[in-house]
C-alpha cells in the first residue's frame, strides 16, 4: 500500500500503481459536486503542506479499477497570484497526475476556459468535463461537445454533475486516455507572431537552468507574463549575467501580461464562436431592438424627457385628486373631530393639537399618495431595466459635453439623495475638482425636492403642472450641465476616465419588487414626517402661538416680517419665507408649515388655501427658489464632513442662498412681466 | 484582445458591454471576463459608491438603490 498522495499529510492509503487524477477548475462550476459524487465517504480532507488551503482527495472505483482523485483547489487561472493558484500548478507540475479532469461550465464557458488554456500550455494530460449542460439549456446557449472537442484537441465529455449525468462517460473517457485509446492533440493558446521572438530568447537564455521537474518552454512563458513565483524561482536559480540579460529583456517589454492574456483570450473567442450558439431570440432580442432607440445618443434623450414627463404626468393624474379628497375629506374632518374632542381644553392645546401636530403632519401625509405613485413609477423603470439606460444615455451627453465622467457619476446618485452624491466624490482623486463637484452637487433635483414640486405645482398650475415640473426639473439639470462644463473647463482639462456599464435585459417587472420598494420608501417618509416634521411643525406652531396667541403679532410673524423684504423680492410674503426657511432640516417641511400657518383657513382644505392667497407669479417663484434653494441640514453636514471644513459648508449656503434668491426674483418678475401676478 | 480593449477605454466616455462586445468582435461575456482580469491586474478600478452609513439620517435613502444601483455602474481608469 502507498499513500494516494506524497506531498500531503494523513490520506487515503490506495495500491501501487494507482491512477493520480487531478480535478481542476474555477470556484462554482460544480467541481466540488463531481468530486463527492465520485469518491462519496472515501474522502479525506486536510490542508496543503505549509498552507491554510483546504486539501481534499479520496479514490474511486470504475470497471473494476481504483482511482485516486485529488481535488485541486478553485482557481481562475495558474498565475501566482494566490496561494491556491500556486497550489493548483505545484501539485500539477510536481505531481504530474496521469489525467487532469477541467470542470468547466456550459453556461458560462468564456469564464472557464481561461484555466484551460493555461492547463494546456503547461502540457498536462487533459480532459474537458463540460459541466451545468441543464443550465446551458434553461438559459438557451447550445454547446456542441464534440465542435469544442475540436478545437480545443483534448477530448470534451458533456455533463451534468448535479443530476449525475455524463459521469460514467467521462470515466470512460478518462481510462481512455491512461490505457491511450484517446488520444489528445491540445491546441494551446499562442502569443502575437511579433512576440514569439523574444519568448523564444527568455526560453534559450533560461533553458538550462529551470529546475525538475518545471518544464522550460511553461517557465520561459511565465516569465515573460510577469508571474511573480516563477520570476523569483529563475532569479534565485540564473548566474548573475544571464539574471542580468533576463532582467533587461523583460524591462523593454512590460506590455508581456497584457499580450499573453490577450493571445488566451483570443484563443478563448475562437472555441466560443466555433461550440457555442446563443440564440437571439425572445429577451436578448428585445432588449437589442429596444436599446436601438433607448439607448441611442439622441433619441435615447427624447425618451428619457419623455419618461420623466409620463412619471410627473401619472402622478398627476393618478395621485392628485386622491391628495386632493384626502386634504378635503380626511385631513380636515379628522382635524374638526379632535378640536370637538378637545372643545373643553385650553386654546392652546387645541391650538397645538389640531394646527400644529395635524395641520403640519397631516399636510405632509397628504403627500403620500403622490409619494406612493411616483415611487411607483420609479421602482417600475428601474424593475423593467430601464434606469440603466438613463444613466447610460444622460453619461453620453454629459461626456459630450465635456463633462467629466469622474464627477457625472457621483452627481447622478443625487437623484436619490444628495447626501451619498457628496459622499460619491470620493472617486475624484484631485481635490479642487472634487471640492467643485460637491459644490454643485446640490443642484440634482434630489427626489425631496421634486415630491415638494409634485405637491406645489397642481394647486396652481393645474392641468400645466406637468409641463412646470417638467421645465423645473430640466432647468435645475441645464444648471448642472453648464456649472460642469465649466468644472471641466477648468480642473478636468486633458483628464480622461471611462465608465463602463452593463446593460441589464429587459423584463416583465414583478409586483412584488415593485411593492416592496414602495412601501419601504413610504414607510421611510412616513417614519419622518412622524419625528422630524412632527417637532418642527410643532415648533413652527409654538412660535406662531407665542406670545398672545395671535398668529400676526407671533414670534413667527415678527421673525418673519423681519426677514419679509429679502422674500418680497421674490414675491413672498411672511409665511411663504418661513416656509422656506423651515424646509433647511427636511425639504418636506416647506409644506408642513404652510399647512401649519394655513390651517385654519375656514371650510377650505390646504390647497384652496394656498390657491387663494398667492398669485401664480409667486407660486411660480416659490417653486424656483425650493429647486435652488439651500441644501437640506443632512447634505450641509456631509458637505462639513467630506470637506473637513465648516468654511466651505457655510459657502455652499450661501452660494444656494444666493442662487435661489437670484432666480425666484428673476422668475417673479418675469412672470409678473409675462402677466402671471 | 486585451490592449484594444484598454485603448478603447482609455479613449474616454460612456462605453457599454454590448457595443464594445460587437467592436472586438467577442460575446458581451468575454469582454466582462477580460474586463474582471483587467481590473484584477491592476489596470482599471472599480468604481463604489460610497452610499451607506452618510445616509442614515435621510429618510429617501432607499432611493440610492434605484438612481444609484452601483452594481450597473462601474467606473474605471486605465
Amino acid at each position: 500500500m502507498s499513500e494516494c498522495h506524497e506531498v500531503a499529510a494523513p490520506v487515503v492509503s490506495v495500491a501501487v500503481g494507482t491512477p493520480l487524477i487531478a480535478l481542476a477548475g474555477q470556484p462554482n462550476m460544480g467541481k466540488s459536486t463531481l468530486f463527492n459524487l465520485l469518491t462519496g465517504l472515501n474522502q479525506h480532507v486536510g490542508n496543503w503542506t505549509g498552507k491554510t488551503v483546504e486539501r481534499r482527495q479520496g479514490t474511486f472505483r470504475h470497471n473494476g479499477r481504483e482511482y485516486c482523485l485529488v481535488d485541486l483547489p478553485g482557481t481562475y487561472s495558474l498565475t501566482a497570484n494566490s496561494p491556491e493558484e500556486v497550489v493548483a500548478r505545484e501539485f500539477i507540475v510536481r505531481e504530474r497526475p496521469q489525467v487532469v479532469v477541467a470542470v468547466v461550465s456550459a453556461a458560462h464557458l468564456e469564464r472557464s476556459l481561461y484555466l484551460v488554456a493555461e492547463l494546456l500550455s503547461l502540457s498536462a494530460p487533459v480532459v474537458v468535463a463540460l459541466n451545468m449542460m441543464d443550465v446551458a439549456v434553461q438559459e438557451g446557449i447550445t454547446v456542441q461537445p464534440e465542435v469544442l472537442a475540436a478545437a480545443l484537441g483534448v477530448p470534451v465529455v458533456a455533463m451534468t454533475a448535479s443530476k449525475a449525468v455524463g459521469v460514467r462517460e467521462l470515466l470512460d473517457v478518462v481510462e481512455g486516455v491512461l490505457q491511450g485509446r484517446v488520444v489528445s492533440s491540445p491546441r494551446a493558446p499562442e502569443i502575437r507572431a511579433d512576440h514569439r521572438e523574444i519568448l523564444r530568447q527568455i526560453e534559450t537564455l533560461t533553458a538550462a537552468f529551470v529546475p525538475a521537474p518545471y518544464p522550460p518552454d511553461w517557465v520561459a512563458l511565465k516569465l515573460f507574463e510577469g508571474d511573480a513565483e516563477v520570476t523569483r524561482m529563475m532569479e534565485a536559480a540564473l548566474p548573475e549575467e544571464k539574471r542580468a540579460a533576463l532582467q533587461a529583456l523583460l524591462r523593454e517589454h512590460d506590455d508581456a501580461f497584457l499580450v499573453v492574456a490577450s493571445g488566451r483570450y483570443e484563443w478563448i473567442g475562437r472555441m466560443v464562436r466555433a461550440a457555442v450558439t446563443q440564440p437571439k431570440i425572445g429577451q436578448i432580442g428585445l432588449t437589442e431592438r429596444l436599446d436601438r432607440w433607448a439607448a441611442h445618443p439622441i433619441w435615447g434623450l427624447f425618451i428619457l424627457a419623455g419618461m420623466l414627463g409620463l412619471v410627473f404626468w401619472v402622478t398627476f393624474t393618478l395621485a392628485a385628486p386622491v391628495q386632493d379628497w384626502m386634504d378635503e375629506r380626511l385631513i380636515a374632518p379628522f382635524a374638526e373631530w379632535v378640536g370637538g374632542l378637545l372643545a373643553g381644553a385650553p386654546a392652546w392645546l387645541q391650538g397645538m393639537v389640531v394646527d400644529g401636530a395635524i395641520g403640519g403632519v397631516g399636510s405632509v401625509l397628504t403627500f403620500l399618495p403622490i409619494l406612493v405613485v411616483f415611487f411607483a413609477a420609479f421602482a417600475l423603470l428601474e424593475d423593467v431595466g430601464y434606469m440603466a439606460r438613463a444613466a447610460y444615455v444622460m453619461d453620453n451627453l454629459m461626456h459630450l459635453m465635456g463633462l467629466h465622467g469622474k464627477s457625472f457619476l457621483p452627481l447622478f446618485l443625487g437623484f436619490g439623495c444628495n447626501v451619498p452624491a457628496i459622499m460619491g466624490t470620493r472617486v475624484i482623486d484631485s481635490w479642487p475638482a472634487r471640492l467643485l463637484t460637491i459644490l454643485i452637487a446640490p443642484l440634482v433635483p434630489c427626489t425631496a425636492r421634486m415630491v415638494v414640486v409634485a405637491f406645489i405645482a397642481p394647486i396652481f398650475f393645474g392641468a400645466n403642472a406637468l409641463w412646470v415640473s417638467w421645465g423645473l426639473v430640466l432647468m435645475t439639470l441645464v444648471m448642472l450641465v453648464l456649472s460642469g462644463m465649466l468644472l471641466n473647463q477648468v480642473l478636468f482639462k486633458g483628464q480622461r476616465s471611462a465608465f463602463i456599464m452593463e446593460m441589464p435585459l429587459y423584463h416583465i417587472p414583478n409586483a412584488r419588487t415593485i411593492g416592496l420598494l414602495v412601501w419601504q420608501r413610504s414607510m421611510s417618509f412616513v417614519k419622518k414626517a412622524g419625528t422630524a416634521i412632527l417637532a418642527m411643525s410643532l415648533l413652527v406652531w409654538v412660535l406662531s402661538y407665542l406670545p398672545d396667541g395671535d398668529l400676526n403679532t407671533s414670534f413667527l410673524a415678527r421673525f418673519g416680517q423681519l426677514i419679509e423684504p429679502l422674500g418680497r423680492w421674490m414675491g413672498f410674503d411672511w409665511r411663504l419665507t418661513v416656509a422656506l426657511i423651515t424646509s433647511f432640516p427636511a425639504k418636506e417641511n416647506a409644506i408642513a408649515t404652510l399647512g401649519v400657518l394655513f390651517g385654519n383657513a375656514p371650510e377650505a382644505g390646504l390647497s384652496e388655501a394656498l390657491a387663494a392667497s398667492f398669485s401664480t407669479a409667486s407660486a411660480l417663484s416659490f417653486l424656483v427658489v425650493t429647486m435652488l434653494f439651500i441644501p437640506c441640514m443632512a447634505t450641509v453636514a456631509v458637505i462639513r464632513q467630506e470637506t473637513n471644513s465648516w468654511r466651505w459648508a457655510f459657502f455652499s449656503v450661501a452660494l444656494f442662498l444666493g442662487l435661489s434668491v437670484a432666480g425666484g426674483m428673476v422668475t417673479y418678475h418675469l412672470a409678473t412681466w409675462m402677466g402671471l401676478g | 484582445m486585451l490592449e484594444q480593449l484598454l485603448s478603447e477605454i482609455r479613449s474616454g466616455g460612456t462605453l457599454e458591454v454590448n457595443a464594445l462586445s460587437k467592436k472586438l468582435g467577442v460575446s458581451p461575456q468575454l469582454v466582462v471576463v477580460m474586463l474582471d482580469h483587467l481590473q484584477q491586474a491592476g489596470y482599471l478600478q472599480p468604481y463604489a459608491a460610497a452610499c451607506g452609513e452618510a445616509c442614515g439620517g435621510c429618510s429617501l435613502r432607499r432611493e440610492c438603490s434605484h438612481a444609484g444601483r452601483v452594481d450597473l455602474l462601474k467606473l474605471w481608469q486605465g
